[in-house]
């Protein structure tokens, strides 16, 4: 019987261990990795889209398209600016009287008690919010662009559950941005918000002239 | 089974090879760049809710309107107005730059501070509110003890009109001095001038959205005359509807390069050639011979009530100004003199302005006289496209102050340096006044609003001056160079921190009248004038406090624009512009003293178009029509010192020092305030490397005057006046005409922080100057200087 010589037996064993080691980092780097960089933050109150985009069940959201719907709370200002997510005011336009909640669900109640009653604002977390040096506005691309909602926050506005905020750690920016792919592939306009996905869409759309420097770092 | 070294590096390197196929580096990559950008140190706004607000820029009296980009209550941007009827759109590098001057802590008096280095060293202690109105009143109430009230003086550089300035007036009154000092720049010039010609104590306009012919004698246009908010935007709707425009000035300033036309003449003798022109157009007939005939005193010769007969302008048009006489003093052809004349008389709405730059540097009242001649002589008064000389606001007057004992007796005193024609003193006399006697005129003096020390002509006369004046007080939100001989600052509020108004935007051709609430509340322990005004006289008691029978500054202002509601005249931002003549505006007001309050708060704007009803035809002088003959001087011929007749009418003067050597010709920018508002860093910025360098500030020659004198691009030089000795450097330039150096203003201060101070020299410093008899201002452009290389 031949025995494996000396020499060769080493090797073998060093490309296993060259193995362990591939595929040790692969494991931190696709899986351990994002666990790290992301720290979980629930949003203090859930809140479903789903039911407030029905109008078969929640009426006083008025609109003809989903479109118009999404507006009637994130809304535009009188002077065109965005108004993000809904302040506590827009909330209290239909659940005015925190005695007498408008469905039956536990979250209403416990909105209505925590937030209404005291006239405090939700401390919502903010899904996209972009940083300081990005200048973005709503008004040129709902109204002039004519672009869906959902182009860049994907199936957000029929979510029953609000998902689970998620913080990178080292940014301070929210997941949403890089996108859940920790690969930053994406299959979907929606799956991520980097600067290369503005310039994409602007290409696409034939707006490169909007890819200059300033239109978005003023 | 262990594991030697060389199996160890193998598990590393698979470990590193393997890391490389996992987003892992090239995530952390970006987000460690990401991070950088959120360093605690790196810039950001706060955080916060952006809002909006309207509001009006009060830094220099333009009246533009804006619009502020908040977060929460921190200003972050600001922007023009295209609601606004002034601007329409239009805003000047100082007014998007508003905002670095109220945040930078090094610009401003932050709280009451008192003096602690030697004068003019800008060394400040902080102390409380209460120490500083107790320092102030305490030596006020001494004065009025001892019955001396009239050795308080005020210097008030406030707008013409503004409640705080009508405010300043009445405590002085109240108090018991006569002593009421301004500034004599062209505004209270062209004030003059309307009161000498057109028997009206207000302010001129120019309505040049409505004319087709612009005749500009020195007004830098593209420097920041008349607010630069309003002309950027006209200059562009001249040039849609092709009006032309014709600048005569001796340097290509921007507005020279820009205009259609450029007429360079030698510095100082514009009013000749206005007066050469008016006598080319009297000569061909084409004057306007009904208004002449109807409006017009002393235009042909005539006879006096005693039976006196007296050339009139026309004639002395004929003997001193014919063509080659002028064409001699101002260095033009003939024939240039003669196409302008037949320009004018082509256009169908011409009209003529003149200012030397901004109109921060005032002309001399009689040359001012000779170019509005031109207007006169055309018939450009009271017309669309001409001349406005009722612009002027219908404030409500407040009941008059209440004179006690000491205030009658310090009343009775003279004001130190005379009282003008307008009711005030020229700083530049008063100034002359301290330096020239031996016994102290003055224990206190308040300044509001002011910056001699900067921008005064010959300002080193008044830098001695101040040395006789034991106590300073200013009130200066800004830490302006004049501020820095102060004993002790109360310093008021900064604009957009407090209730500002504007009374009359200069040079806007129609009464308008512009206001804004707080947009946000004060940022340091600073309080509005008004209130500190008001404080101060309750305390002293007696006539000051029945005088100053009011809540607060706010109550005073809601006061006077009874007048305004009561008036015709709009609040509300209609669609047609309110340049418009005989438009039918919806007035907005309800008659309602609350609601139409908060509509002006709103709107911003209290304006009234001109109609064509011929009202403003009509002129309150002694012969009831526009005086080329002053009976105004006339009258006041002896304390004026007028000499001859001739001083009665409109005439050109020349100006100069009595020294060799070439002319020294200050010059100013629309990107740098040389004034009293401080330049914002950003403006050090547009700064070019041939205006400043670091420390060091360039002058601008002529090169074939450059080699004649063996001087090179970047030279350092020596340049001396009569007054004094600056270091420069300098600059090559075509546009200088031969013989003379043109110097940038609004440098070299001893205040104000890091990017300014210290930055260049002062120029209006050592400025020579000789006073002009109406108005008492500093005529400053006869400056001969000598160049010595170092
Ligand atoms: S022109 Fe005057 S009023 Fe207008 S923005 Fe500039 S500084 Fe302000």
């Amino acid at each position: 019987m031949q025995t494996i010589p000396e020499y060769l037996k080493s090797s073998w064993r060093g490309w296993v261990l060259f193995g362990v080691g591939f595929l040790g980092a692969l494991i931190v780097g696709w899986v351990i990795f994002p666990m790290v960089l992301y720290s979980q933050h629930p949003q203090p109150m859930n809140f479903n889209h789903a039911l407030h985009m029905d109008p078969e069940r929640v009426s006083g959201i008025e609109g003809d398209t989903e479109r118009e719907r999404c507006l009637y709370c994130h809304e535009f200002r009188d002077d065109g600016t965005f108004a993000g997510i809904p302040k506590l005011s827009k909330c209290t336009e239909c659940h005015e009287d925190p005695d007498s909640p408008l469905g039956q669900t536990p979250e209403e109640k416990e909105f209505l008690k925590r937030y209404v009653a005291n006239h405090q604002e939700i401390p919502w977390y903010s899904y996209y919010k972009q940083p300081d040096c990005v200048y973005f506005s709503h008004i040129a691309h709902v109204k002039m662009g004519n672009l869906e909602c959902k182009t860049c926050h994907g199936d957000h506005g029929s979510r029953k559950v609000l998902p689970v905020y998620q913080k990178n750690r080292i940014t301070g920016y929210s997941r949403n941005i890089w996108g859940y792919r920790i690969s930053g592939l994406k299959k979907n306009t929606w799956d991520r918000m980097k600067m290369d996905d503005c310039a994409e869409c602007h290409k696409d759309m034939g707006h490169e002239n909007n890819n200059s420097c300033f239109v978005c770092h003023k | 089974m262990g594991i030697n070294r060389r199996e160890f590096i193998k598990l590393v390197v698979g470990g590193v090879a393997g890391i490389h196929v996992t987003p892992l580096p090239w995530k952390l990559t970006d987000d460690i760049a990401i991070w950088t950008q959120n360093w605690p140190w790196v810039p950001v706004p706060e955080r916060g809710e952006f809002k909006e607000a309207k509001s009006i820029c009060t830094l220099c009296e333009g009246g533009c309107g804006i619009r502020l980009r908040l977060v929460d209550k921190r200003g972050v941007k600001i922007e023009s107005r295209e609601d606004f009827p002034v601007n329409h759109g239009g805003i000047c590098p100082l007014g998007m730059g508003g905002l670095q001057l109220l945040y930078n802590k090094d610009m401003r008096f932050t709280t009451p501070m008192k003096r602690v280095g030697p004068r003019g060293e800008g060394q400040f202690m902080d102390i409380s509110w209460d120490e500083a109105l107790d320092t102030l009143i305490q030596r006020l109430k001494g004065l009025r003890d001892e019955n001396k009230s009239h050795l308080l003086a005020a210097l008030d550089g406030l707008p013409w009109d503004s409640t705080e300035s009508v405010l300043v007036k009445r405590f002085l009154t109240a108090f018991g001095s006569p002593n009421y000092v301004r500034v004599v720049d062209q505004e209270s010039v062209d004030r003059t001038v309307n009161l000498i010609m057109h028997g009206i104590n207000g302010p001129m306009g120019f309505d040049l959205e409505n004319a087709d012919y612009v005749l500009s004698f020195g007004a830098g246009l593209l420097e920041g005359w008349g607010g630069s908010g309003r002309i950027l935007n006209l200059w562009g709707q001249w040039k849609t509807k092709k009006a032309k425009v014709v600048q005569v000035e001796s340097r290509a300033s921007n507005t020279a390069s820009k205009a259609d036309r450029w007429i360079a003449i030698r510095p100082g003798t514009e009013a000749a050639l206005a007066l050469g022109i008016a006598r080319e157009l009297v000569e061909r007939g084409r004057y306007n011979v009904d208004f002449t005939n109807e409006h017009v005193f002393g235009f042909g010769d005539f006879v006096d009530q005693e039976g006196r007969t007296h050339k009139g302008f026309r004639s002395l048009l004929m003997e001193a100004y014919k063509p080659e006489k002028v064409s001699q003093i101002t260095g033009l052809q003939v024939g240039d003199i003669k196409s302008i004349a037949s320009e004018l008389e082509a256009a169908k709405a011409p009209i003529i302005i003149w200012g030397r730059g901004k109109g921060e540097l005032p002309m001399g009242v009689h040359e001012t006289m000779a170019i509005h001649s031109l207007n006169v002589i055309l018939g450009r008064i009271g017309r669309p496209g001409g001349i406005m000389v009722k612009t002027g606001v219908p404030l409500s007057d407040l009941p008059p102050p209440v004179l006690d004992e000491r205030a009658s007796v310090g009343l009775k005193n003279a004001p130190i340096g005379g009282k003008g024609l307008l009711g005030c003193t020229s700083l530049y006399r008063f100034a002359k006044a301290l330096l020239e006697s031996k016994e102290p005129l003055v224990d206190t003096l308040m300044i509001f609003r002011s910056d001699p020390i900067q921008s005064m002509p010959s300002s080193i006369l008044l830098e001695k001056a101040l040395k006789k004046v034991p106590f300073i007080v200013s009130f200066s939100p800004f830490r302006d160079d004049t501020s820095c001989y102060a004993d002790l600052v109360l310093p008021d509020h900064a604009y957009l921190e407090k209730l500002q108004e504007l009374p009359a935007p200069k040079g806007l051709g129609y009464s308008a009248y512009c206001i804004s609430a707080p947009v946000f509340p004060a940022i340091y322990k600073t309080k509005a004038l008004g209130d500190t005004l008001i404080q101060v006289a309750h305390r002293l008691g007696g006539g000051p406090k029945e005088s100053f029978a009011f809540k607060g500054y706010e109550d005073v202002v809601k006061v006077r624009v009874k007048g305004l509601f009561e008036a015709k005249g709009s609040i509300k931002l209609g669609k047609e512009p309110a340049w418009k003549w005989g438009i039918n505006v919806d007035s907005g007001l309800s008659g309602d003293e609350k609601k139409d309050w908060e509509g002006l708060l709103k709107s911003n704007i209290w304006y009234m178009p001109n109609n064509t009803n011929g009202e403003h035809l009509i002129f309150p002088t002694e012969s009831k029509k526009v005086e080329l003959f002053s009976l105004l001087l006339k009258r006041n011929r002896e304390p004026l010192k007028l000499k001859g007749e001739e001083d009665l009418f409109p005439q050109y003067k020349p100006l100069e020092d009595g020294k060799e050597g070439l002319l020294l010709i200050p010059y100013e920018m629309a990107n740098w305030s040389s004034g009293w508002t401080p330049n914002p860093p950003y403006l050090t910025k547009t700064i070019f490397d041939n205006i400043l360098l670091k420390q060091d500030l360039f002058f601008e020659i002529n090169p074939r005057t450059a080699k004649e004198l063996g001087l090179k691009e970047n030279d350092y030089v020596e340049v001396n006046t009569k007054l004094g000795q600056i270091r420069m450097r300098v600059h090559l330039f075509e546009g200088a005409m031969p013989g003379v150096i043109y110097a940038p203003l609004g440098f070299g201060h001893i205040g104000y922080d890091e990017f300014i101070k210290g930055k260049g020299v002062n120029i209006s410093k050592v400025l020579w100057s000789q006073e002009d008899l109406v108005s008492g201002a500093p005529l400053w452009w006869g400056t001969k200087v000598k160049i010595t290389r170092v």
